[in-house]
């Protein structure tokens, strides 16, 4: 096992190790970032009153929307000279989230992705193709990061071009491949039409996060590809991918402890849950020092689990993630907010701000629609006039998005009207919470 | 002639026409002509009411989009290349035809044929021209 010592370390010494981190990243921020230090002085905690891991519950909690408005250097903790990487969550209305990396932080995010790797079997005999986009997105880098300092022969694919990574795969011999799930049935349709078994090849292992995905799924990607396919989970905001994995009794995600805190919240009411009841995963990082993050909101629903596992790592389990409790979509693993795409319909002359998402899963890729309302001013008796109006949002949709959506025309007042919270929303995927 | 056609903007989804027509029929208007236009998407239904505000009333009544558009009613005699005998006014012409549709003669050896040209100054002038009654 990768880092066993740590990995298995008894409980109490975990946690005595947990505190230890604590408090000198509570220190740290209090010292290096205003955001945090105003933040713990309104919740009158001071550095010194973190005595022991039960005061996290008193600690403020960091949102999306707080990191937004510090953007972009407002979080970071060590002068910009010692930073060298940065990562942004992809764009939303709002500003982008900016994670940034020391030296040291890279060797933790390498750190962190190679026992994501190694939990389901990798070691430094493999071939890993990652098939995760490389740039701004954390998770081609984090990938590459794990599979180099396992020592794993890895190829840094980035995602697309699925003849070439089949090619790939083929002409090398991959054995463990990283994407997104839905790539990953993707790829193995697109091998089944080109009549190349991959579940005869050597491909054993697969890692794939990035977007909530179903046991169900799981079951197909495992039948098609001939692999064991693990589910690993990240954020860009904590680290990117490395945060918790699956090992190979695909029984829950192993939280990375030493690095990573895991809380369950009521959503509502902020308070901390115990291992076994449903709420929002709330993370906090023990020791970045690049952009550390006080009990972050990650808007995931899930709960913890706080058995032994027979794999032997002592660390805290969070069961497959169950949905999220906020409005954004992940859609073919692009994030999408309501609001982009009522932005867009708003600048299009006529249409009124009544709108309709629905996602759909259509045999292995999301579909998005967009209901939008056939007002008065945007209507015309010709065909062909309405088709280059649903011609037009639609590309400015793709501009915006970044992936394709379907528009369709429906009566005036069809969607529902409302003074709070309009349903914006219908998302008929069926991610089931597994067993 | 000039006929106020009215066009209704349908989803493409069963069991939007009928009410449609079931409620302009309630409002006593009647339809001397209508065809729908459909595409997978969607659909527009358009007619030559007797009351063009009635039936836009009517058809708002519903809550459906609906507009009066200007279009060009034409009676042709109900033989063979009729209709080839019209368009043929506009052959050389910068007229062109968006749509047609027609009323098949109900008795009388007449149809109405429905035209939207554009431009339809133009295509009024062509028509004169060629001796077709205006009204």
């Amino acid at each position: 096992m990768w880092s066993e010592d740590v990995q298995t370390l008894a409980v109490a010494e975990l946690r005595e190790l947990q505190l230890q981190r604590l408090q000198a990243l509570v220190a740290l921020v209090y010292d290096r970032v205003p955001f945090y230090r105003d933040r713990l002085d309104e919740a009158g905690v001071a550095p010194t009153e973190v005595t022991s891991l039960d005061v996290l519950a008193k600690l403020p909690l960091t949102s999306k929307y707080d990191m937004r408005e510090v953007f972009p250097f407002g979080l970071f903790a060590s002068p910009q000279a010692d930073i060298v990487e940065v990562h942004m969550s992809s764009g939303t209305t709002g500003k982008p989230v900016v994670g940034a990396y020391t030296r040291g932080d890279l060797e933790i995010w390498g750190e962190v992705m190679a026992r994501t790797l190694d939990a389901g079997g990798v070691t430094s005999d493999d071939i890993v193709q990652v098939a995760y986009g490389y740039g701004l997105f954390t998770g081609g880098l984090g990938g590459h990061y794990g599979g180099t300092t396992l020592g794993a022969m890895t190829l840094p694919m980035s995602s697309g071009n699925t003849f070439r990574q089949l090619n790939t795969m083929t002409d090398f011999g991959t054995s463990a491949l990283l994407c997104t799930p839905s790539y990953a049935l993707f790829i193995a349709e697109y091998a089944r039409e080109q009549g190349l078994d991959v579940a005869a090849g050597p491909l054993r292992m697969g890692f794939f996060g990035a977007e909530p995905w179903s046991e169900e799924m799981r079951a197909d990607i495992e039948a098609k590809l001939g692999i064991k396919a693990y589910d690993i989970y990240g954020l860009t905001e904590l680290i990117g991918p490395g945060v918790a994995a699956e090992c190979t009794e695909q029984n829950g995600l192993h939280v990375f402890e030493d690095h990573f805190y895991p809380e369950i919240i009521d959503s509502e009411t902020g308070e901390v849950l115990p291992a076994g009841q449903v709420g929002e995963l709330v993370l906090t990082t023990l020791t970045r020092t690049g952009t550390p993050v006080l009990r972050y909101r990650t808007r995931d629903i899930t709960y913890l689990i706080d058995e032994p596992c027979a794999c032997g790592r002592s660390s805290r389990r969070i069961h497959r993630l169950m949905g999220r409790n906020d409005d954004m979509l992940i859609i073919r693993g692009v994030n999408v907010f309501p609001q982009q795409v009522e932005e867009v319909l708003l600048r299009v002359e006529g249409v009124e701000p009544y709108y309709q998402i629905v996602v759909d899963r259509e045999g292995v890729l999301d579909t998005l629609e967009v209901e939008v309302e056939m007002a008065e001013a945007l209507f015309s008796d010709e065909v062909k006039v309405i088709l280059a109006l649903e011609r037009k949002i639609e590309h400015e949709l793709k501009l915006a998005l970044g992936i394709a959506a379907v528009v369709k025309l429906v009566n005036p007042k069809t969607i529902e009207r409302s003074e709070g919270k309009a349903k914006r929303i219908v998302d008929r995927r069926t991610v089931t919470a597994g067993a | 002639m000039i006929l106020k056609q009215v066009s209704v903007f349908l989803e493409s989804r069963k069991g939007k026409l009928a009410p449609v027509i079931r409620h302009l029929g309630e409002r006593g208007i009647n339809l001397r002509a209508l065809m729908l236009a459909e595409t997978d998407r969607f659909g527009i239904l358009r007619f030559i009411p007797d009351d063009a505000e009635a039936a836009l009333a009517a058809v708002h009544e519903l809550g459906n989009t609906a507009r009066i558009s200007e279009v060009i009613g034409i009676e042709v005699d109900d033989r063979p290349g009729g209709l080839a005998d019209i368009l043929a006014i506009f052959d050389d012409s910068e007229v062109s035809v968006q749509y047609l549709y027609a009323e098949l003669a109900s008795g009388g050896g007449q149809a109405l044929l429905v035209l939207k040209l554009d431009p339809i100054e133009r295509a009024q002038e062509l028509l004169a021209a060629a001796g077709l009654p205006q009204s």
